[in-house]
């Protein structure tokens, strides 16, 4: 009797276990599945599923002059912003980790500072910063370079931080120290190795925070260095498939980041393994 | 002249004073431990002797020279931690090679000496698993490897058995004692545990709260404590305040009981002394007999507690009460409330005079 009752509760917590599993998957996969559809439907007016299909609108999409000079531009900014926030953040949480400084709470509050303005504020307040001490980057990709980084900042911070703490770096680099490595040695075989699956989750994100970014964008550069985003935004008042296109492409260029990214990492790991 | 020395080694965290006034000196070869309990000041003498921590005052040597201001990676020492920190990128093989790694060894070095330490640490066909697939005696064999692999000047051990169950933990005793005499590696080892720094050290040096209370081969620490702290951390004893009776004979009182004491001499009647006599050097009756051991005394057992080989037997003598160890098969007759006859056929011994 008990037995049954339990085979039975096993059944039901796995059936819920797998509806919650199914339910996320779809809310997460359904936005971009009609999307899809409707980026790809010849028409679809009042019926549940499209007409008919065409690839007509990403054609014309990809042939408009400015689709890639505009995802050139993203492209090349998402990866300026991933450089800078790693070549930033790493070192620096590398040394006040090792070194216990007891005012990295103060970066821990500085990290969070982009999160607490709208991207808007943010923007002018750089305006302003920069138009009074650097007037000549206004209007400029180097100051939405900025802009981008501060923003994709406290993504890259929280998840190297989070991995250098779970591999209890401080132990690491003592132990490294006293087997008579240099502090290079240490960064280049003990620390990167360790936090290279944090680096490739900041890396993704933080570039697909930079890629998609439109407020910050359109009110630093604007149409003066047009990113894909901006691009986008401008396509609403053409036609709303444009748009769709768009983001699938966009949807898309951060996918393939990502597998990219991925494939790195892991070969990385196997040629460590080999060697 | 002394292989490594410390010489009147100071270091605060702030208002709290970590290491007092420190001075050591170790032989080359030598096995020494530093025992006391935690916050005692002995991982943090470890790691100035590693160059981890930087002593406010004092001076640290290595065969005469001072390393004191020296990088921690030139000091050429070994160390072993608490969490064995080993790297989890790497191999038990690129673990152990990484100190010559660092250092450009060759290759062919690097193997070769990857080859020998394995071995010699009991390592042999893990040399490619990663630390999350080896079991903690064996994540603590490659820390001990890794220690080993560049012929360190001073073996650094920080409490490596700590996180070790009982059996594994007794087996790395032996094993590490082992490896520092094969290798002659002059060793210093921290520990909190008795059992681990009487078996394997030549001395033992015993801390309490940042200073050396005393220093000594595991044997005098055991039988000769000169300190009430010493004897009471090491090993069970009784500790007892007593009044010098009989300047001739030696006699102290303790209670209604009189016992003489080892090395009493010179003090005047009526002093109060410390002494201590160990549970084991206690022999018990159950009636009386003309024993040879003329200071005997009538106790009531209070408890008793079974230890393996022996039982320890809590007595009560008037107010005095006594640790008594008893081998296990001879307290099985022996029945809670039931009197005993103690005997003293060993003197006790002073470790402090009262002041």
């Amino acid at each position: 009797m008990a037995i049954t009752e339990s085979k039975q509760g096993l059944r039901v917590s796995r059936l819920i276990a797998i509806t919650l599993l199914v339910g996320l998957i779809l809310f997460l996969v359904l936005p971009q599945i009609a999307t899809l559809l409707f980026a790809l439907a010849s028409r679809w007016t009042n019926t549940i599923l499209p007409q008919g299909l065409t690839t007509k609108w990403f054609v014309t999409t990809v042939r408009e002059p400015r689709f890639f000079l505009s995802l050139w531009h993203s492209l090349l900014m998402g990866a300026v912003v991933v450089v800078v926030d790693l070549v930033l953040v790493v070192p620096a949480l590398v040394v006040v980790t090792v070194k216990q400084v007891k005012w990295r709470f103060l970066l821990d509050v500085g990290s969070l500072l982009p999160y607490t303005m709208p991207g808007v504020v943010l923007s002018l307040a750089l305006i302003r910063f920069y138009g009074s001490f650097f007037p000549s980057i206004l209007n400029t990709p180097w100051l939405l370079a900025a802009a981008h980084s501060s923003l994709a900042l406290p993504i890259v911070y929280w998840t190297v931080l989070n991995n250098l703490k779970a591999i209890k770096l401080q132990d690491l680099y003592e132990a490294a120290l006293t087997c008579g490595a240099r502090w290079s040695q240490i960064l280049r075989f003990v620390v990167l190795p360790n936090i290279k699956t944090s680096m490739a989750i900041a890396t993704v994100a933080g570039f697909a925070a930079s890629f998609t970014d439109f407020a910050v964008a359109n009110f630093i550069v604007g149409g003066i260095w047009l990113t894909f985003s901006v691009w986008q935004g401008s396509l609403i008042r053409l036609n709303s498939r444009f748009m769709a296109v768009t983001s699938i492409i966009s949807f898309a260029v951060t996918i393939a980041t990502t597998l990219m990214v991925m494939n790195l990492t892991s070969r990385l790991t196997r040629r460590k393994l080999q060697s | 002249m002394a292989y490594l020395e410390l010489k009147k080694l100071w270091k605060r965290f702030g208002p709290t004073v970590a290491v007092a006034d420190m001075s050591l000196e170790v032989s080359k070869a030598e096995f020494v431990s530093l025992l006391g309990p935690s916050g005692c000041g002995k991982t943090t003498t470890l790691r100035l002797v590693a160059g981890l921590a930087v002593a406010d005052s004092g001076e640290i040597l290595l065969e005469g020279e001072a390393i004191t201001g020296l990088a921690v990676h030139l000091r050429g020492m070994g160390m072993v931690f608490q969490t064995w920190a080993l790297f989890p990128n790497m191999t038990t093989a690129q673990n152990v090679g990484f100190p010559l790694r660092v250092q450009n060894a060759p290759r062919q070095e690097i193997g070769r000496r990857v080859a020998e330490i394995v071995e010699l640490v009991g390592l042999k066909g893990f040399e490619r698993r990663y630390p999350h697939e080896l079991s903690g005696g064996q994540q603590q064999r490659v820390a001990l490897g890794r220690a080993l692999a560049r012929d360190p000047r001073v073996l650094l051990l920080d409490e490596p058995l700590s996180a070790l169950d009982a059996p594994i933990r007794r087996s790395l005793i032996v094993e590490i004692r082992r490896l520092q005499q094969q290798l002659g590696i002059t060793t210093l080892y921290v520990t909190h545990d008795q059992e681990e720094a009487l078996s394997m050290s030549d001395r033992v040096v015993v801390m309490n709260q940042a200073r050396i209370v005393e220093i000594g081969t595991p044997e005098k620490l055991y039988h000769c404590p000169e300190s009430a702290f010493s004897a009471s951390f090491i090993g069970a004893t009784n500790i007892f305040v007593a009044e010098v009776v009989d300047e001739e004979r030696a006699l102290v009182k303790i209670g209604s009981l009189r016992l003489p004491v080892e090395g009493l001499k010179g003090a005047p009647r009526g002093e109060k002394v410390k002494v201590s006599v160990r549970p084991e050097d206690i022999r018990v009756e159950q009636e009386r007999q003309s024993a040879a051991a003329p200071y005997k005394v009538c106790a009531r057992v209070i408890v008793k507690y079974f230890l393996g080989a022996s039982t320890r037997i809590n007595v009560a003598c008037g107010e005095i009460q006594f640790k008594v160890d008893v081998p296990s098969v001879a307290a099985q007759r022996i029945a809670g409330g039931e009197e005993l006859w103690l005997s003293f056929p060993s003197p006790c011994r002073l470790i402090e005079r009262a002041r």
